[in-house]
């Protein structure tokens, strides 16, 4: 110790100090990158909490007279349809191409486009209606995207004796046009005469399905949906509903399910088709209204999400159907506008404005359908009666809307880590009391690693054998298992009360090992005897058959990836966890408190309930939060046993979806920065929130209690 | 004075595993006044004690050879109920070890195992073994505030008014005082001598002082065997035994 020489000394110091250094920065390091991972994931989210932006761009200029305009997919021109029976093509730089349509007789008098762009009905001088299949090609021509609109004549018909053009629809191989008759409405389709549909007064809306097969018209007094199809060619009325104000506009939602009604109060109402009270009929169903200032004026669908336009005198706004969210307003939207659309990729707006000016605006609308209310509040979203709360991300068809809320996540990962500790809890605790306060050593430097060793068990192994053998034993065997689950407890206090009754003398000779084999011969015996009588009780208790039992009784499906499994796989990755902990706890008690309880005369179970399991109780709260932390954040095990179905259930026999197996999930399959990614991230932002809370509130709980139980006397 | 014997070692061995620690021990220790076990570290005194009311029992590995009788009774027959015995035979540690809750619970522990004491049987139960340990004057008004709140000494004393609220017969010390500054020392040291005129009290002490002090009968020990028995006087004075001179004159452990 005494030759520690000047340099020598200098040498320990800098060794001190580069360790020291070495330390602080891998430390900093740490905290860095999980600071950085926490930035990241919220930035990641961030987009969804804003509504949007709309922000005007250059306009372009029309012919004389415009009538409509479209955008192409690029939204490098607009395609302005003008009186003059010519498709201009005005490109924002100024260099325009022109497409007349051969044959119509100019001024055109109206005209109007289906809602995908591709079918345009005009009426022309002479009163024939014409539909043509219009379409903008993009081809390069010297290094530059070059807009080339085609148009080619589909049908002719004369038009006289038809009222106002309301709606162009159907596909180009079967075009339908629908104009306004004094009574009604006629249904003008390939070579068949028109079919007049007789509403009483005159249609003011109407909007074609996009297979051309579904028909809405909205007169003065009421709203009709028919059906088109069939060889004959009859319209069949599906169903009707009185409307309380003659609709102004009407816009068929992209999936063509939704029917929005505008009208002169300024509301916007969403009509669906639903069963009706008789089985087999159908009836018109306001499933939304959305109101606003001013009389509506027009509606334009988006062809890319359940958003629409709503336009009134003084402006326009953007609205969506399952986010019931209205607001953006388009700002300094022209008050001459004729008309106004989406373009093809809903990236932009524009209106076109009799002053021959096509305004523009980009829109940056990236998640209207994720808003707090859609992601934790029941939706009704199309098709559905009632709101509720669904997960279902992705789906067939090109209009399929995500329905992304989170509640069935929340729940289904709370009900897997509940029934998981339901199961793991006792079983740990039970077990860590037991050996830290009864069990012979011999047992304890044994069963204590074996414990410990289930925790190295890959969760891929557990969840694999939960869902491949687990699941159908259980399946067969649900009574027997549940019996058990009442019976076994019972069998053991049964034994241990018999066991108070036998003669001392017995006793004395059993302990202690002789204790471990009664238990687990009490144990045995009760399997056994639950084994043998389960059959029966399923036969005179549930007939035969618990699931169909269940299903006949309660209403109950059985699902054989369900809770209970769950429970066990779950709970048995818990179980480690849970008995290091409570040992710890259990080992930290005082020996000399033991001892004291004992030497006044208390049974080692009476000091085991006054003593160890109080001085440990903070240890074992902590070792039971730990567990649950680990529950929810557990993904392989739920992935596999769970079933995944997300469907809001607290039955312990339906699967379920826990958030970090959706995350496991359909993470890789989302597209980077679209809606289910940012949901999905947000889901991760959440499971770390709930997995933090659940161990901060372990840690100050415990050291609440440790303070009560505070230890003295070491 | 009753000369009735409280309790007969009979050839006590006590092993741990298979190393004796306690080597054919044989002894009678009556049932009035106190007994002094002495002996170098390591001799076995703690043992013996521990075997007066079996609180070896819960150590891996301990057996016992020999018989214990506390009232001609042998405590380690198979139908002897250990449970019952330290009712009978209380013990007070080396380092006090009361429970972190409150006096009166810490006192009122022993009786609350056994049956469900009315309020007032308890708080009589609680005065007079806080008064039996000297300790009444000074926590009753704070019977309420935890034990943790009261000094070594009084800890020491609670611990030993917590034994004597059972009412046991026997009263085992291991070393009660050897954590203690002089003055709780005194203290515990007359309230053992006090207790002795009612109960039996067995008392291991290092303190060579300490012993003439508090006991009437002293036993000394070397490497598990018992190498002198007696008054205490007589074997600090007039001690028939070579070994017993060395030690207790000093010269030894
Ligand atoms: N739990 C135990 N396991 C194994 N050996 C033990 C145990 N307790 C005591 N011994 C051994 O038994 C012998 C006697 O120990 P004991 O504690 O009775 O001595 P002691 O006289 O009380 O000593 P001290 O004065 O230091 O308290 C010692 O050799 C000791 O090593
Ligand atoms: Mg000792």
């Amino acid at each position: 110790m005494g030759n520690f020489t000047p340099s020598r000394l200098r040498r320990v110091r800098l060794v001190d100090r580069l360790v020291a250094g070495g330390i602080t920065a891998g430390g900093s390091l740490v905290l860095l990158a999980v600071a950085f991972l926490m930035v990241f994931l919220f930035a990641q989210t961030l987009p969804l909490l804003g509504g949007g932006t709309a922000r005007p761009q250059s306009s372009a200029t029309a012919p004389d007279a415009p009538l409509l305009a479209f955008e192409d997919d690029f939204r490098e021109g607009v395609i302005v349809l003008g009186a003059d029976g010519v498709l201009h093509s005005a490109r924002l730089d100024g260099a325009g191409r022109t497409v007349p349509l051969e044959g119509a007789r100019p001024p055109l008098r109206e005209a109007v486009l289906d809602a995908a762009g591709r079918l345009l009905a005009i009426r022309d001088a002479a009163d024939e209606v014409q539909v043509w299949a219009v379409r903008v090609k993009v081809g390069w021509e010297s290094g530059e995207r070059r807009l080339e609109p085609t148009a080619r004549p589909l049908l002719r018909r004369v038009g006289a004796g038809l009222g106002r053009l309301l709606a162009a629809g159907g596909d180009v191989d079967a075009p339908v046009v629908v104009a306004a008759t004094a009574s009604g409405a006629a249904v003008l389709r390939g070579s068949a005469d028109a079919v007049e549909i007789r509403l009483g007064t005159p249609a003011a809306v109407a909007a074609i399905s996009r297979d051309g097969r579904e028909l809405w018209l909205g007169a003065a007094r009421d709203l009709s949906v028919f059906r088109l199809d069939g060889e004959a060619f009859s319209p069949a009325l599906v169903a009707a509903v009185p409307l309380r104000r003659p609709p102004t506009a009407g816009a068929l939602l992209l999936g063509d399910t939704t029917m929005l009604l505008g009208d002169a109060g300024g509301e916007v109402t969403a009509w669906q088709v639903v069963a009706g009270a008789v089985a087999g009929t159908r009836m018109l169903d306001a499933a939304a209204v959305f109101t606003g200032n001013g009389p509506v004026v027009a509606l334009a669908p988006s062809p890319r999400d359940k958003t629409f336009l709503v336009r009134r005198p003084g402006g326009a706004e953007l609205a969506h159907l399952t986010s019931r969210r209205v607001g953006l307003e388009l700002p300094s939207f022209p008050a001459d506008a004729v008309q106004a659309g989406f373009s093809p990729r809903r990236d932009g707006v524009f209106a076109l404005t009799a002053a021959r000016v096509v305004h523009r605006w980009r829109l940056e609308v990236p998640h209207p359908e994720a808003t707090a209310g859609t992601l934790f509040l029941p939706v009704r979203y199309e098709g559905f009666t009632e709101p509720e709360f669904v997960w279902q991300s992705t789906g067939g068809s090109g209009s399929f809307e995500p329905k992304l809320s989170l509640v069935p996540l929340v729940v289904g990962t709370f009900k897997g880590a509940l029934y998981a500790l339901l199961f793991s809890a006792p079983c740990a605790l039970a077990a860590a009391l037991y050996l830290s306060q009864f069990a012979p050593s011999r047992l304890r430097t044994v069963a204590k690693p074996a414990i410990e060793l289930m925790a190295a068990l890959p969760s891929v192994v557990v969840g694999f054998l939960a869902a491949l053998l687990l699941a159908p034993v259980l399946e067969r065997h649900v009574v027997g298992v549940l019996t058990a689950f009442v019976v076994l407890p019972l069998g053991v206090i049964a034994a241990a009360a018999a066991w108070e009754q036998a003669p001392l003398a017995w006793r004395r000779r059993l302990r202690p090992r002789g204790e471990l084999l009664l238990v687990v011969g009490a144990l045995a015996a009760t399997l056994a005897t639950v084994a043998a009588v389960a059959p029966t009780v399923e036969r005179v208790l549930f007939a035969g058959d618990f699931s169909a039992w269940l299903l006949a009784s309660a209403g109950v499906t059985y699902d054989q990836r369900n809770a209970v499994v769950v429970g066990f796989a779950l709970g048995f990755a818990v179980i480690p966890i849970i008995f290091t902990l409570a040992e710890d706890a259990f080992s930290n008690v005082p020996p000399s408190l033991v001892s004291a309880s004992l030497a006044l005369g208390a049974t080692r179970w009476q000091a085991a309930r006054t003593v160890a399991i109080p001085a440990a109780s903070p240890g074992l709260f902590a070792a039971v939060m730990t567990g649950l932390g680990r529950a929810v954040g557990e993904t392989m095990i739920v992935l596999m046993a769970t079933g995944n179905t997300p469907i809001l259930s607290l039955s312990p026999f339906d699967g379920m979806r826990t958030m970090a197996a959706s995350i496991a999930v359909e993470l890789p399959e989302a597209a980077f920065g679209d809606t289910l990614y940012r949901v999905l991230i947000l889901t991760a932002l959440m499971l770390f929130a709930m997995t933090f809370v659940i161990n901060t509130a372990a840690v100050l709980i415990s050291t609440r209690l440790r303070k009560r139980f505070g230890r003295l006397a070491a | 004075m009753n000369d009735a014997v409280r309790f007969r070692l009979e050839a006590l061995t006590c092993r741990y595993g298979p190393a004796a620690a306690v080597h054919g021990v044989t002894l009678d220790i009556p049932a009035q006044g106190v007994t002094a076990f002495i002996g170098p570290s390591g001799c076995g005194k703690s043992t013996i004690l521990r075997c007066l009311n079996r609180m070896n029992d819960v150590i891996e590995g301990f057996s016992v050879g020999g018989r214990v009788l506390l009232d001609g009774e042998d405590v380690y027959a198979p139908g002897f109920d250990p449970v019952e015995l330290r009712r009978r035979v209380g013990m007070v540690f080396q380092r006090s070890n009361p429970f972190p809750s409150s006096i009166l619970d810490n006192v009122a522990y022993g009786l609350r195992l056994h049956r469900r004491p009315t309020r007032a049987e308890l708080e009589l139960a609680v005065e007079e073994a806080l008064r039996a340990a000297a300790l009444w004057d000074e926590v009753k008004d704070r019977l309420d505030a935890s034990a943790s709140s009261l000094s070594g000494g009084q800890q020491q004393r609670l611990c030993i008014a917590r034994a004597l609220a059972v009412r046991p017969e026997v009263l085992l010390f291991d070393e009660p005082a050897s954590a203690l500054d002089p003055i709780s020392t005194a203290r515990v040291e007359e309230l053992v001598t006090e207790l002795g005129k009612r109960l039996t009290i067995v008392i291991v002490t290092h303190n060579l002082q300490q012993a003439p002090r508090v006991a009437d009968r002293t036993a000394f020990f070397l490497l598990g065997k018992l190498v002198e028995y007696g008054p205490t006087v007589q074997v600090f004075t007039t001690p028939a035994e070579e070994q017993t001179e060395a030690y207790v004159s000093g010269r030894f452990g």
